[in-house]
């Protein structure tokens, strides 16, 4: 399950960038947490568990190579 | 020498496409939808229903339903336990709040539903994939984990999170007993596994073949991804659920959220790769494999162990069932990347000229 959790840490920070790793995983962690005091009561409890991977979700549709990673080139 | 196709000519259109055209395949076909519905009925005992038969049943179901999505149309999901269990829940919604419904009906509504939630967390594969694409179904995945053990109406707000299934009967038969339950399996599997076998033979699996070779390759040539792969995420999705509220309906009888976590999802995994991805008799093969090795290390263990005056406790074999079985399919993957169906169709080819070779 922990390595789980480092699949959205990289969508956050970039898939190339080991700063991003750093940087994503702080927030992350962080953010999980907060979540959990600040949002859970008012959800009903645990949203710490899918927290991360909806961030990353959403993160995505608007910045899909992440905070650091290089720009996603397609080639054909 | 008995899989001999000289002299089979294929006179029309019709029998150039047939699922079966070799005489040989059908005549197997037929023997072994004889013995599924005839032979196995007089034969198995109660625990072999209960372990093997309708596991392998209802999965082979689920199997095939992810692999339209990632063999076929070539999106990696991780969420496939979430879907069977929202299948699973919206069969046992309809089927507490709306009692007239008889309880199979419910079980394929529940398949549409699951379909719409598969829409709607297919919509990111427009933008991203790979690993992108794995982390928005691990997404759904967790997301419904939650879902189902926090939000109290989607389980009837029962104290403990356990719900319980409807009676099983159709039009005043009783089908609870375990050779009814697995004729009820085996029905759907075989009717929902045929209509996935012809939708991706059709237009649409074309499409979703090509979208999976080359994605900006197929829209140059006129597919449309958007269509394409939201209906690869909607029938996965109603396969994967009705084989999940059949799974809850048929099988489990009552059930937890727990029933539909991460780990059903990876087992789903191994049994698209192992048969392999791209087929649907692999999808078969591979849950026949993934429900059989762990049972049979578990009974071929202790007599093993028994040759060397070893006795081996029930703690030691669950241990080793867990390191052969990973070693297996390490071994597996590295001597046939392509799945038991790949192996299959070799002996096939192997057969056609046995036993002259040239």
């Amino acid at each position: 399950m922990l390595a789980l959790k480092a699949l959205p840490v990289l969508v956050l920070g970039g898939f190339t960038s080991v700063p991003g790793a750093i940087v994503g995983g702080l927030i992350i962690g962080a953010g999980e947490k907060l979540s959990e005091v600040f949002l859970g009561p008012a959800m009903g409890g645990g949203i710490e568990i899918w927290f991360a991977y909806v961030v990353a979700l959403l993160f995505l549709l608007v910045r899909p190579q992440g905070l650091f990673g290089e720009r996603i080139i397609e080639r054909v | 020498m008995f899989y001999r196709e000289a002299g089979q000519y294929k006179a029309s259109y019709q029998s150039d496409q047939a699922i079966f055209p070799i005489a040989q395949d059908r005549i197997a076909m037929l023997a072994l939808l004889v013995v599924a519905f005839v032979g196995v009925p007089l034969l198995a005992s109660e625990y072999v229903y209960r372990a093997v038969l309708i596991p392998v049943v209802i999965l082979s179901l689920a199997a095939i339903g992810l692999n339209v999505l990632m063999g076929y149309c070539g999106q990696v999901s991780l969420g496939s336990g979430a879907f069977m269990g929202i299948g699973a829940y919206a069969a046992y919604n309809l089927a507490i709040r709306l009692p007239f419904l008889n309880p199979f009906v419910c079980v394929l509504l529940g398949g549409f539903v699951s379909a719409a939630v598969g829409i709607a967390f297919g919509v990111p594969s427009l933008r991203i994939k790979g690993f992108y694409l794995a982390c928005a179904t691990l997404a759904a995945q967790f997301f419904a984990d939650w879902a189902f053990l926090r939000i109290k109406w989607i389980t009837n707000d029962t104290p403990s999170g356990s719900v319980n299934a409807p009676p099983l009967q159709l039009m005043g038969f009783d089908l609870s007993s375990p050779t009814a339950n697995y004729l009820v399996s085996l029905v759907f599997t075989l009717v929902l596994g045929l209509a996935a076998k012809n939708i991706v033979r059709g237009h649409v699996g074309r499409q979703w073949m090509a979208i999976r070779d080359m994605d900006i390759a197929a829209e140059i040539i006129g597919v449309r991804p958007m269509y394409a792969k939201l209906t690869a995420f909607a029938v996965s999705s109603f396969l994967i659920g009705v084989a999940g509220a059949l799974w809850a309906f048929v099988y489990l009888g009552s059930w937890e959220p727990a029933a539909f976590d991460i780990d059903r999802s990876f087992q789903l995994m191994f049994m698209v790769i192992i048969g392999g991805l791209g087929s649907i008799l692999g999808s078969v093969l591979g849950a026949a494999f993934i429900v059989l090795l762990p049972i049979f290390l578990n009974q071929a263990l202790p007599p093993f162990g028994a040759l060397f005056d070893w006795k081996i406790s029930t703690a030691t074999v669950s241990n080793f069932e867990s390191m052969i079985f990973g070693a297996l399919i390490v071994f597996f993957l590295v001597v046939e990347p392509n799945g038991l169906a790949r192996l299959w169709s070799v002996a096939k080819e192997k057969l056609r000229l046995w036993p002259f070779p040239h």
